[in-house]
């Protein structure tokens, strides 16, 4: 029961980190229709920014604010460099685009930081282990993890459901041209998704950062590519969707490693793009997907 | 005619590579082959249908991997090796095989498998489209990966398989890609190749007019899983070494760009591409090593080439979205044509209407 207890805890911590990073991919695809893989590359970023300033000395939130600070700069960046000039080209053309972006960028980190991993300084609060009673306890970096996420999706929901640019950002994402007649600045709304979401993924940098202990160039593949998942599962464009598929995500990764033998558990990888590409097949617009894909 | 001359100058080319290039620039060449032969399949899976897959560097890793396995002598096959494998291909012996005759069955055994494989994963992925089938071939791709990595016993898992006789030469990778160029233009004059633009243009149409959809991509999606494989063999007899970090995400990239840098759904675009993408870095090493412009010294950088090549790939999607030859041949029609931008409108819109207008059809003025 306590190793049941236990794996819940790390598994909420996992899908939560892949929530944050997912609710970019979701915000930004419901508008633009981009599959951004470049995501990936704010999240190493922002991890990088965190190590330049925690090793400056700063104190964690200060650390954490310019973090966020950061990405949210990098993501609008990119939006404008990139794929602004792009508008209403095919999907293809954009994913691909987002692929260029996060190869040149990732070669620009390698350049600039150096190939080798380097340690990441957790405070030592994040390293505590706080005991829950019952035998079980929890590491201050999954509670944190946990907690922030929660807190920043209920944020999330206030933004989008009470706001009047949360607003805006869904009719956007409903109907961009009647958006647009409706006097609705596009642009504005998609430079605020943009920073939304990478501020996201900056606050999901420290966590990775924190969880993992190191940081490299090559670091944002893995965390976008899971992200990618997730909002596929829960439904591409959704929001509450991409939450949704990150826990289920979370879940079933760590429960395979668990409950697998042990010489099945190295092809968890393996496992979850099966069942990714089963929901495809199955339910192909996601757990909480509305628009049914072109499908023959 | 212009296609014999063609293949009198390839032909003078590699005697002449023959007689005065070092081994090195001799593998270079091989590999723009090997590489072209990649173009070309995934220009007829994703440039003929529009179904864009990302998982073809999967049936490149399947193709070596099967090649290796069939041309490696039994000594370094052997159970206490590769416990794994099955008795009879553990006892496979080709050594004492003419080199080509070996060469030959590696590759189309390798084709076979990977076309089989496609067969498997193609009937459910086919019926995907769009953003879908991308992630799902994605996926795919990600499985290969993984099952190279962790099937130790028939693999040596992240070692990957070695010894690995050279058998490839520049005449047999240059020959597999003259037969790639005829295969891919004579499918595409066919009925088969014709419901595949078909479907592309307009999937609604072209059910109208009677295609079935499912086996049309199929269709193309083992013809590329095909030439993938037997391209795969090559590359291993090339290289005399294969693991499971040559077929990532990353070469799959590389392969896009060069069938979208040629121009999706043009073979000879497909072929410029995959020797500009091959070529490339190699000048750019140069780069990487430092150089000075003017007074400024810039030093040694890893990492510049990759950086310069994903740059000019962006501004190729910004300002030439269709790519050097977009759907078109090189050849004496496109010799003698109009300049570029008298019929450029029409070749911009035989590439977009995979997409219906949807939600992306954000209006043109909203641009900057």
């Amino acid at each position: 029961m306590t190793t049941f207890g236990q794996q819940f805890i790390n598994a909420l911590s996992l899908g939560s980190i892949y929530a944050l990073v997912a609710v970019g991919l979701a915000m930004v695809f419901g508008i633009l229709r981009l599959i951004n893989f470049a995501h990936g590359e704010v999240l190493m970023l922002g991890a990088f920014t965190a190590v330049f300033f925690g090793a400056s000395g700063w104190s964690f939130p200060l650390v954490v604010l310019m973090t966020v600070i950061a990405t949210a700069i990098v993501g609008v960046l990119m939006e404008r460099i990139a794929y602004r000039p792009l508008r209403g080209a095919p999907d293809v053309t954009l994913l691909l685009t987002s692929l260029g972006v996060s190869i040149a960028v990732q070669n620009a980190a390698i350049l600039f930081f150096g190939a080798q991993p380097r340690p990441f300084p957790t405070p030592a609060v994040l390293s505590q282990q706080i005991p829950l009673g019952g035998g079980l306890q929890i590491s201050g970096a999954n509670l944190v993890t946990i907690l922030s996420a929660l807190i920043l999706m209920v944020l999330l929901t206030i933004f989008v459901t009470r706001t009047r640019m949360g607003a805006q950002m869904r009719a956007t994402a409903e109907n961009a041209m009647a958006a647009r007649l409706m006097g609705i600045d596009v642009n504005v709304v998609i430079i605020v998704a943009f920073a939304i979401g990478s501020a996201l993924a900056g606050v999901a940098a420290v966590l990775w950062g924190a969880r993992v202990g190191r940081i490299e160039p090559l670091m944002g593949f893995v965390p976008v590519l899971k992200a990618f998942v997730a909002t596929v599962i829960g439904g591409f464009g959704s929001i509450p969707g991409a939450v949704l598929g990150a826990y289920v995500l979370g879940f079933g990764e760590i429960f395979l490693v668990a409950f697998l033998p042990q010489e099945l558990s190295s092809y968890r990888d393996a496992f979850v793009f099966t069942a990714l590409i089963v929901i495809l097949l199955i339910r192909p617009q996601g757990i909480l997907g509305s628009t049914e894909p072109e499908k023959i | 005619m212009l296609g014999a001359a063609g293949l009198v100058l390839l032909a003078l080319f590699l005697a002449y590579a023959d007689a005065s290039f070092t081994s090195y620039r001799l593998q270079l060449v091989s590999l723009v082959a090997i590489n072209a032969v990649v173009a070309i399949a995934l220009t007829v899976t994703s440039g003929y249908t529009g179904v864009f897959s990302l998982g073809q560097i999967g049936f490149f890793g399947i193709g070596a991997y099967v090649g290796a396995l069939l041309t490696i002598a039994p000594k370094w096959k052997a159970p206490r090796v590769l416990p794994g494998l099955p008795e009879w291909l553990a006892g496979f012996d080709t050594t004492s095989w003419p080199p080509q005759l070996a060469l030959l069955l590696a590759c189309l055994a390798a084709g076979v498998v990977a076309a089989a494989v496609a067969v498997v994963v193609g009937l459910p992925l086919m019926r995907l489209s769009g953003h879908y089938v991308a992630v799902a071939t994605l996926g795919f791709l990600i499985i290969v990966n993984a099952v190279l990595i962790n099937w130790a016993s028939v693999t040596r898992g992240a070692r990957g398989l070695n010894q690995i006789p050279s058998h490839t030469t520049t005449w047999v990778a240059f020959a597999w890609v003259i037969v790639a160029i005829y295969a891919a233009l004579r499918l595409r004059s066919s009925p088969y190749g014709r419901a595949m633009l078909a479907q592309r243009e307009n999937l609604l149409a072209a059910r109208g007019i009677g295609i079935s959809i499912l086996p049309t991509r199929l269709l193309a999606f083992v013809f590329g899983a095909f030439f993938t494989g037997a391209a795969g063999a090559l590359l291993a007899h090339q290289i005399g070494a294969v693991a499971p970090t040559l077929f990532s995400f990353t070469t799959t990239f590389t392969v896009v760009i060069m069938v979208v840098l040629g121009g999706l759904g043009s073979v000879s675009g497909a072929v410029v591409g995959a020797a500009i993408m091959t070529l490339a870095p190699e000048f750019l090493r140069e780069v990487e090593g430092g150089f000075t412009i003017g007074a400024i010294q810039v030093g040694a950088h890893h990492g510049l080439a990759q950086i310069i090549l994903a740059v000019g790939f962006i501004l190729v999607m910004i300002f030439r979205p269709t790519g050097l030859f977009g759907d078109r041949e090189l050849g004496v029609a496109f010799l003698s044509r109009r300049p570029p931008n008298f019929d450029a409108q029409g070749a911009d819109e035989s590439l977009t209407p995979i997409v219906d207008a949807g939600v992306d059809a954000v209006p043109e003025d909203t641009r900057n």
